[in-house]
């Protein structure tokens, strides 16, 4: 007997749920917080990274420095390459190297700068804001007294307590602080920079007498092309009239590519932890769900009394609960989709500049989250209502909701599966989204497994317990958890989810910031020298050993490159790991060797004869080869100074990059590259107290190397790390608030029976101190439980991250894991008691009165 | 002339419950006939299988054997859903408690059962329900604005706006006082008479029993006394 569809009884389950709805919110508050936090996070999250990505995308030409731009490494170009270059319209050069600059004025370290020679096209797009209004050229200008005009981002002031006017040394020439760089418009973020920024005219870089032939030097023509110009066609024709210039051409699209890169890593690892509050509030969405369906299980018997059948009471409920996610997604998405505009002013504080607006994108994506989190945590409540059995409302004085079969679970599966397969199928890192989704299945397990295990516990435990003085809470909190109907699965899940994402995040950050600020300055030398010309070798050695206590000298030969084929294939042609992408994006440095370096771990194939003098050979990082699925005698072409140099692969080495020894991914063989232009690299360790002294001595002796302290460079890398932090602490924040949303809930639901439990107590001689120590029994057992647990897998969780993904030792501070503990503890008993001091005070006649 | 098709058939129904003790036998060989437009009262001492005879009758327990037919449908073998559309055509319920929907007001708790069998003038049909049992001052009143005598007022009216063939009421009165108990008692009749609806109903109270033209006193799951067959 099939219902027959007409259009009324087809938009019936519509009008129940609309009088249902009509009586407001009240029943859903929790379910609206769980659901709004956890997608407003990830809206919010992704709306900001769009906002960033698409800032970097508005001002690519400033970014730039152009509509696109011809880079060479250690030369500039040649009249004829100059000449085909201007070709394509007005054009740009700026000359950027590494320099020691040393204070004149208040006899102050040198500080290791990031040298930028502008010419007077300089800046081709953006502006440059500086804190002077004079023209560039005027403060730039050599004054009378020979010394030329210079500009220093505040950083730079600020390292070296600087001000306007003072004077500092780079090389041989003399400078003046004309004026402060606030704003530089092609450079995206001054937390990538080794030093800061100090930019000069290019005649002033001429009188530094810094650049020599195998310096680092990075000559960048910038062009603004006419509107008709192809820019693809002009690069592709600037390739094939100059094959072996060397250069690299980067288009708009290449702009800002590593901030790019760093604004997508840190999303997917925010994402995830948003993820995870989504996941924990999905337990508070389940729950809400639960008691709002309980509540109406009287209802739903009586429908199905009067002929409602299966299928109009699971459509009613659905789209009730469906009208309550849209309103809360709804909210979500409008929180979410104002952050850019919230945190547009602090990032530009960190020189991103982010263009604030709306983007659809992520927030269709983050509602996407919300609707299959909502439905999967909703649906296992939403199957059972609709078998409830209405024979109950002739019995039962409290009416069930019905069972779960066979069928109920796939379907509740299918929606997880869903939810999982969004994850991962939206996710920048797959592998890692794919671990995400499996860990918070295992976690979910776990702690599911934990509150049954209490339970059991607690009921056999409370069973062998004799009566006694002494023990009379601990009995009653034991019966209390060992109970069917006690909300232990929810207690313990929300406690420990929250901990579990917490701890996880906590260890990784600490982990990584105790790498840096203690195992990295370890392993790692004192100082690079970098620029140091074939003749000053012997001399800088002899002066750096001089410093007491300098040891571990090590010096290698170091050219650049640009690696432009792969067994003979150009590199555009080859698609690189993400990972990996690095290897081919810019130059490389290259060493030659006749002896495998000291600690070298050969992985395949075998170092070439100390006397070899053959066609030249290679040994390559086995990562490298791995990445690009490169194998013994196969071919690497690298342009050296615009002359093409190819090397068969001898054998792999296994690098160890964290070791901050000096690396290389391509080391050749002697011979061919011996007589190219080179400068050496050299580091070395001495003792901290030696390190000013050791800088001084190397400026004043040999004003074209720098020294960069490895110190300065892990404390700028530990300030991004920090911003970052920052960033992943909030979020985390939101994983915690959500626990605490879901413990609040689960606690306040079960409030009317602990009411009623302890008003029967104290009818029984009970009194509200035993009722008060069996409260304190019951939620301290469940939080170091809970906790313990969540010590265990976030720890594991944490590892399983490091080792996989970084490579990083685990460093566990107990400190950290008692305050945790402290933490979990502090939350169950606040909103325990906050949840039982009514059952506490509450007279015994009403109760009985209402029976 | 072909026999008239009974309201209600019951041939050899047993049913039996599983209980943590062991499976409990709860109703036993029940053989019954009830004529459309018959109103029979069931009564008997608590736990002796009213209510489960009520529910096996109106499609919300299966029963362990035997065969239910209702208007000549047999019952036995349908799904839930298939139950829920032949209560939704053919049978009316009164609870004790009412079970209003405290969500709906009066004309829309009456008009519900309407529907959800699709009917188009469900409202109009719901007021007149309502008229019919005197409350048409009170269609925007919700449950909790309206006392327990009218409540099950607006119950018997949700009962019968959908003009079932059945009419079945498990101790209607339970939760009234004895004079409200007695106007919902008059209202009852006399609306499933005008609409010729067949009625069971539970009752504690003789008085009540006494109404109908047919009492079943029911004993340790058996109909112990049919005081009608007696009487023929």
């Amino acid at each position: 007997m099939a219902p027959p569809m007409t259009r009324s009884s087809l938009f019936l389950p519509f009008r129940l749920a609309a009088r249902e709805l009509r009586a407001g919110t009240h029943g859903f508050r929790l379910f609206i917080a769980c659901l709004v936090l956890g997608v407003a996070a990830i809206a919010g999250i992704g709306s900001i990274s769009a906002a960033a990505i698409a800032g970097i995308a508005t001002n690519a030409k400033a970014i730039l420095g152009g509509d696109m731009e011809v880079r060479l490494t250690h030369r500039d170009a040649t009249p004829e390459e100059l000449a085909a270059i201007q070709r394509y319209g007005q054009i740009s050069h700026v000359i950027e190297m590494r320099a020691m600059a040393k204070p004149v004025t208040n006899g102050a370290l040198p500080v290791l700068v990031e040298l930028k020679a502008a010419d007077d096209a300089y800046p081709l797009y953006g502006a440059l804001t500086l804190s002077s209004q004079k023209p560039l050229s005027e403060l730039l200008a050599r004054q009378p007294d020979g010394a030329y005009g210079a500009l220093a981002h505040r950083v730079l002031l600020q390292r070296a307590h600087l001000d306007i006017g003072d004077r500092l040394t780079v090389g041989t020439a003399h400078f003046v602080i004309t004026a402060a760089i606030e704003r530089e418009p092609d450079a995206t973020t001054q937390v990538f920079a080794l030093g800061p920024r100090m930019l000069i005219s290019q005649a002033a870089l001429g009188a530094t007498g810094l650049v020599q032939p195998g310096s680092l030097v990075y000559h960048s023509y910038r062009i603004k092309t006419a509107p008709t110009v192809d820019r693809v066609a002009a690069a592709e024709a600037l390739n094939a009239a100059f094959p072996s210039a060397g250069w690299r051409i980067r288009q708009l699209e290449d702009a800002g590519q590593r901030t790019r890169d760093f604004l997508e890593n840190t999303r997917a690892y925010l994402d995830l932890i948003g993820l995870s509050a989504l996941l924990i509030g999905g337990l508070g969405i389940a729950n809400a769900v639960r008691a709002h369906l309980e509540g109406k299980a009287r209802i739903i018997a009586m429908l199905k009394c009067i002929g409602a059948t299966t299928g109009q009471i699971a459509a009613t409920n659905l789209i009730t609960i469906g009208v309550m996610a849209a309103i809360s997604i709804a909210i979500a998405l409008v929180i979410g989709a104002a952050m850019p505009f919230a945190f547009q002013a602090s990032l530009a504080r960190v020189d991103v500049d982010i263009a604030a607006g709306i983007y659809p994108a992520p927030l269709a994506r983050a509602a996407g989250f919300g609707a299959l989190t909502a439905l999967a945590f909703s649906l296992p409540s939403l199957l059972r209502a609709r078998r409830t059995k209405p024979a109950q409302l002739f019995r039962a004085a409290a009416i069930e909701l019905g069972t779960v079969n066979r069928k109920d679970i796939i379907a509740v599966g299918l929606a997880g599966l869903a939810l999982a397969a969004l994850v991962v199928a939206t996710a920048e890192n797959r592998v890692l989204a794919a671990g995400f989704a499996l860990a918070a299945v295992a976690t979910l397990a776990a702690f599911r497994g934990l509150a049954a295990i209490i339970q059991a516990a607690a009921h056999r435990t409370q069973r062998r317990m004799k009566p006694g003085r002494s023990a009379r809470a601990l009995r009653f909190a034991l019966a209390t958890l060992g109970r069917r109907s006690a909300p232990v699965a929810s207690i313990v899940l929300s406690i420990g989810l929250g901990l579990t994402v917490l701890i996880a995040v906590a260890l990784i950050q600490g982990s990584i910031l105790s790498d840096f600020a203690r195992s990295m300055p370890a392993r790692a030398p004192s100082f690079y020298f970098i620029d140091i010309q074939p003749d000053q070798v012997a001399a800088l050695q002899s002066t750096v050993m001089a410093t007491p206590g300098a040891h571990d000298f090590e010096r290698v030969p170091m050219l650049r490159g640009r690696i432009t084929r792969m067994n003979d294939v150009p590199v555009e042609q080859i698609t690189a790991p993400k990972d990996h992408e690095w290897v081919l994006r810019g130059d490389r440095g290259l060493t030659w060797s006749a002896a495998p370096p000291p600690d070298a771990r050969i992985a395949a194939g075998q170092w070439w004869a100390k006397d070899y003098k053959g066609d030249p050979l290679i040994s390559l990082d086995s990562g490298t080869a791995e990445a690009f699925g490169l194998k013994l005698g196969d071919t690497i072409t690298v342009n050296l100074l615009g002359r093409e140099v190819t090397g068969k692969i001898a054998n792999l080495r296994d690098v160890d990059w964290s070791s901050f020894s000096i690396n290389f991914v391509m080391v050749f063989s002697p011979g061919l590259m011996e007589s190219a232009p080179q400068t050496s690299i050299a580091t070395v360790r001495v003792p901290e107290g030696e390190e000013g002294g050791l800088m001084n001595r190397v400026a004043e002796k040999y004003p074209n190397i720098s020294a960069i302290r490895v110190k300065d460079a892990l404390a700028t890398a530990l300030d991004l790390l920090t911003q970052v932090g920052s960033a992943i602490r909030g979020t985390a924040l939101a994983t915690l608030g959500a626990g605490i949303l879901v413990l609040a809930g689960a606690i306040a639901a079960g409030r009317e029976k602990r009411i009623y439990e302890a008003v029967l107590l104290k009818m029984l001689g009970g009194r509200r101190r035993d009722i008060a120590l069996g409260y304190l029994w019951e939620f301290t057992l469940l939080a170091l439980v809970s906790a313990a647990l969540a010590i265990i897998l976030g720890t594991l969780g944490a590892w399983l991250f490091l080792s996989l993904n970084l490579e990083t030792d685990l460093v566990v501070a107990p400190a950290l894991l008692v305050g945790i503990l402290a933490l979990a503890l502090a939350l169950a008993l606040v909103l325990g008691f906050w949840g039982s001091w009514r059952a506490l005070g509450a007279k015994a006649a009403p109760f009985l009165r209402n029976e | 002339m072909s026999p008239a098709i009974p309201a209600i058939h019951l041939e050899n129904v047993h049913l039996t419950l599983a209980s943590e003790a062991g499976p409990v036998n709860i109703l036993q060989d029940i053989h019954l006939h009830i004529d459309a437009g018959e109103t029979v009262s069931l009564v008997g001492p608590s736990g002796s299988g009213k209510t489960s005879l009520l529910l096996l009758i109106a499609g919300l327990e299966q029963a362990s054997a035997g065969r239910i037919a209702l208007s000549g449908h047999d019952i036995t073998a349908m799904s839930e859903d298939e139950l829920a559309l032949l209560r939704r055509d053919q049978v009316g319920i009164v609870f004790q408690s009412f079970h209003l929907i405290p969500t709906m007001s009066a004309l829309e708790n009456v008009a519900v059962p309407l529907e959800l069998s699709g009917a188009s003038d469900a409202f109009s049909r719901a007021e007149a329900a309502l008229s019919a049992v005197g409350l048409s001052h009170r269609f925007t009143h919700y449950p909790s604005q309206l006392s327990g005598g009218e409540q099950q007022r607006v119950a018997l009216a949700r009962a019968l706006a959908p003009r079932p063939k059945i009419l079945l009421a498990d101790e209607p009165t339970g939760n009234l006082d004895l004079e409200t108990g007695a106007r919902i008692i008059d209202l009852m009749f006399e609306r499933a008479h005008a609409i010729g609806a067949t009625l069971l109903l539970i009752t504690h109270d003789p008085a009540l029993a006494g109404r109908c033209r047919r009492q079943l006193h029911m004993a340790d799951g058996q109909i112990v006394r049919d005081s009608a067959r007696v009487a023929a």
